[in-house]
């Protein structure tokens, strides 16, 4: 009797711990769909000015697309980066520059740097402005507009 | 002669009505054609705590559409992405960037496991093709690695 009822209880014991395995690896591979984040940025900015400083979301994989719309020869263009912004440390990204003469940028950043290009003649670049906000700078002789998109 | 005159009128006015018909009709496709739907992206992001020689469970990307999968070491640092197209149960294909700081295109397109991106500084974390539908996050590194991928599409 008393090794019927040990058997029930090792069994029931054995099937619960079984159903909570089962159910750690179920949520363990639940993916919850949820509305991506963005934030758009307008620049128009004369000879050697900055952008306000711009924070990215932290701890996280950020898209950055940007773009110059100024229309001139050599001005228009588009590049992206993926940038991670690690809080009170800086950031690191990957990339690809604007065309016509893309390439791959890449690399860490703490203080202020260069991180991508916008426009034609690389003269519009997104750069980092400190350990935790980056900018957009217009390196060029004129008045340069445009936008940034940031995703995450 | 009235009459003749008459079915003439009648001739052209039917010929002009279905000339607007005709230009009408090829208006309206041409601009169905160019028409754009702007809907809200979906995102799903996956958090990964990874002891060494680990992997993720299997993360099914979605089917059939592009899929911007970017990804971070939040422990060594590093960033990396690629967009995907997964192919139900046929394939998983892909291009991008590997992770700073020895960036490099990375394609290819498999449905056996295969590396597809680092996404830690020193690549020994990577999101890798598990099945013909399914991706995974491994973790090669000799200590524990912590950091998260983000799908958008």
């Amino acid at each position: 009797m008393r090794t019927k009822r040990s058997s029930r209880w090792r069994a029931m014991l054995l099937a619960t711990v079984v159903a909570i395995i089962t159910c750690l690896a179920v949520a363990n591979a639940t993916q919850t769909i949820t509305t991506p984040n963005a934030a758009f940025i307008s620049y128009n900015l004369a000879a050697g000015k900055d952008s306000a400083a711009i924070t990215p979301a932290a701890s996280r994989a950020v898209l950055i697309i940007g773009c110059c719309t100024t229309n001139a020869p050599g001005q228009m263009s588009v590049a992206q980066v993926t940038l991670l912004h690690l809080p009170g440390v800086g950031m690191l990204w990957v990339g690809l520059e604007a065309t016509p003469n893309a390439s791959i940028t890449q690399g860490g950043a703490s203080t202020s740097g260069p991180i991508v290009h916008l426009d034609s003649f690389h003269q519009v670049v997104i750069q980092a402005a400190s350990a935790d906000t980056i900018l957009i700078h217009n390196g060029s002789a004129g008045t340069r507009a445009g936008n940034v998109t940031l995703v995450w | 002669m009235k009459t003749i005159i008459m079915r003439t009128e009648k001739s052209s006015r039917w010929g002009a009505m279905l000339l607007a018909t005709v230009v009408a009709i090829i208006t309206s496709l041409a601009v169905a054609n160019a028409t754009q739907t702007i809907t809200t992206p979906n995102a799903v992001k996956i958090t990964y705590n990874l002891a060494s020689g680990a992997s993720s469970a299997a993360i099914t990307p979605a089917t059939n559409t592009s899929v911007l999968v970017m990804g971070c070491c939040t422990t060594e640092g590093g960033v990396g992405h690629v967009s995907l197209m997964h192919i139900p149960s046929t394939i998983i294909e892909w291009v991008g960037l590997e992770s700073n700081n020895a960036a490099a295109i990375t394609q290819g397109a498999t449905k056996a496991a295969h590396h597809m991106v680092y996404i830690n500084a020193s690549h020994t974390v990577d999101i890798q093709v598990a099945s013909a539908d399914t991706i995974v996050i491994h973790n090669a590194h000799p200590t524990v690695q912590a950091g998260n991928v983000t799908l958008i599409w």
